[in-house]
């Protein structure tokens, strides 16, 4: 089931275009990572999806309406903005209350508590909001994000300013959202080692367009580039076996740091590798295929777009 | 969801919210209190008292609004927590009543102090006992707080469907139009006072029907608000 469809999106803000026919969906349970350079329209995308802004062209629907004039649909969603939306004046306790309200929740108390709780603040649930530190203000408003148990959330950058036991929280919250709770994650960060832990589809928008749609997996093996990294185990050999490495035929490319030595290559040369070094007397700690992370996948794309251009 | 219920909530917030801006309260001490009393003692003939009622409690009751609406919409537009709120179930003209509603109540509550000090030293300075006409207690009780709401129903429209800089524009033109009109009304008082005129039916009426007008206009005005224009004037600047 879709939860969320974004199906030829087109925004045109002061007559410039700041998305371009964007065209994703989210299934339900799926935690779905948006990523993308700074000004990309990630948050204009978002913005569209919660209703605040309207496409100039195509549809972006959640639950398969949009949601800017479906005040009942608005119930299921939850969202965090890059803004905290909370009240300095207020404490925690009364922020959440407040938003309990509005979201005519039941049992609020309980949940209240609960979900203070959860984020480690209740201890400080009556102070002013305006003394908390950045990261706890991020942690509340993740509570409030959850207070009337939506179906789908929204994040904007949810671990940015957390310290990284937080940021762990953050990522082992949204996981047991989706798999124990079966809630879909809609995740727009710029945080590659989150998404990469956490989601199990993503999309790269730049410019307002989509330049990469997948799962994590299979982008990675698209813009995964062959490589082997060889840890030597003596420094003097090292030119010699950098030579010998870049005479190989299935050697594409190489480069030396140090005692390692990366050679652009396919895993299955690993053997005929290993017994031409041992056969000039190359002594070797260590052979290893070289993973491609998210990051690298998304700097890739991001880059060969840009090259596009 | 019941309306009239939503908008209670975010009037109790808003109103909390001013509550603890010891800052805010303390320009709406001032300006209630200072004004108040120095209308009485500048005019200096308690039989103005009435006039002076008449313009304090409207003209206090705008300006401590206006600064009040500065926190409830301009405030929440500037730091964005507005886009938090817009995405929760409420209709936006139910955010915009509520808000009107939070930064009415306190800023009439102000009004009504400005009143009762004019009235108390009015009475400190004369040995008879001084009351208010009933056409100044009708405005006072009845037309007062419809006019703070219409004009700060005005003001946060303005605030919300305007950019930062613009907004700033409309704070010095409200400002500008409101202190040269406090001073003339002190003065006028005294005038008035000497010559012996009273506030009358028709001058109740007149504000109540500016106040009308004023809603009237904002109620038309307000078709041109959507949450896109708040977002994209909050982006501009």
């Amino acid at each position: 089931m879709k939860v969320i469809e974004v199906y030829k999106l087109t925004k045109m803000l002061k007559e410039r275009p700041v998305l371009n026919g964007v065209t994703f969906d989210v299934e339900k349970g799926e935690i779905f990572g948006y990523l993308g350079p700074n000004g990309a329209g990630k948050t204009t995308t978002l913005r569209i999806l919660l209703g605040l802004l309207k496409p100039t062209s195509g549809k972006a629907l959640v639950f398969g309406k949009a949601l800017g004039d479906n005040e009942d649909l608005r119930r299921r969603v939850g969202v965090l903005l890059a803004n905290d939306g909370l009240y300095e004046r207020l404490s925690a306790y009364e922020n959440l209350g407040y938003y309990a309200q509005l979201y005519a929740v039941s049992d609020r108390d309980e949940k209240i508590r609960n979900l203070l709780d959860f984020v480690g603040l209740l201890d400080r649930q009556h102070e002013p909001v305006g003394n908390f530190s950045k990261g706890m203000k991020r942690r509340l408003a993740l509570a409030r994000s959850m207070i009337h148990d939506p179906d789908v959330l929204f994040f904007d950058e949810p671990s940015a300013g957390l310290d990284p036991e937080a940021q762990k929280m953050v990522r082992e919250l949204i996981l047991r959202l989706a798999r124990e709770k079966g809630r879909t994650v809609f995740l727009n960060s710029h945080n590659l080692d989150d998404v990469q832990r956490v989601c199990s589809k993503v999309a790269i928008l730049q410019h307002g367009e989509i330049k990469a749609y997948d799962t994590v997996e299979n982008l990675r093996r698209k813009v995964r580039t062959p490589a082997v990294e060889i840890v030597l185990t003596d420094d003097n050999e090292a030119d010699q076996a950098l030579t010998l490495v870049q005479s190989l035929a299935y050697v594409s490319q190489c480069e030396r740091e140090g005692v390692r030595i990366i050679a652009m290559m396919e895993e299955e040369n690993i053997a005929t590798l290993l017994s031409a070094l041992t056969k000039e007397g190359v002594k070797i700690t260590e052979v290893k295929s070289v993973t491609t992370s998210l990051e690298d996948t998304y700097l890739k794309v991001i880059k060969h777009a840009e090259g596009r251009r | 969801m019941n309306t009239m219920h939503m908008m209670r909530v975010i009037a109790r917030k808003e109103i909390t919210n001013i509550r603890r801006n010891k800052g805010l309260l303390v320009a709406g001490l001032y300006v209630g209190g200072l004004f108040g009393v120095l209308n009485v003692l500048l005019s200096g003939h308690v039989s103005a008292m009435n006039n002076t009622v008449f313009s304090t409690a409207l003209l206090v009751g705008v300006f401590v609004g206006y600064s009040f609406s500065g926190q409830v919409f301009l405030r929440e537009k500037r730091e964005k927590v507005i886009e938090t709120l817009l995405c929760t179930p409420l209709s936006l003209k139910a955010i915009w009543l509520g808000k009107v509603v939070g930064a009415t109540v306190p800023a009439y509550l102000f009004s009504l102090l400005s009143v009762s000090l004019v009235i108390l030293v009015s009475n400190r300075i004369t040995p008879s006992l001084l009351l208010p006409s009933i056409p100044v207690l009708i405005h006072v009780f009845g037309v007062v707080p419809v006019f703070i709401a219409s004009t700060i129903s005005a003001i946060g429209l303005g605030q919300f469907l305007l950019g930062m800089r613009e907004n700033k524009i409309m704070g010095f033109l409200i400002v500008g139009l409101l202190l040269p009109f406090m001073y003339p009304s002190i003065l006028g008082g005294l005038v008035r006072g000497e010559m012996g005129s009273v506030v009358s039916w028709l001058d109740v009426g007149s504000c109540l029907i500016a106040a009308v007008l004023l809603l009237a206009f904002t109620t038309y005005a307000s078709r041109y608000l959507n949450k896109e224009k708040i977002v994209t004037t909050l982006l501009a600047d």
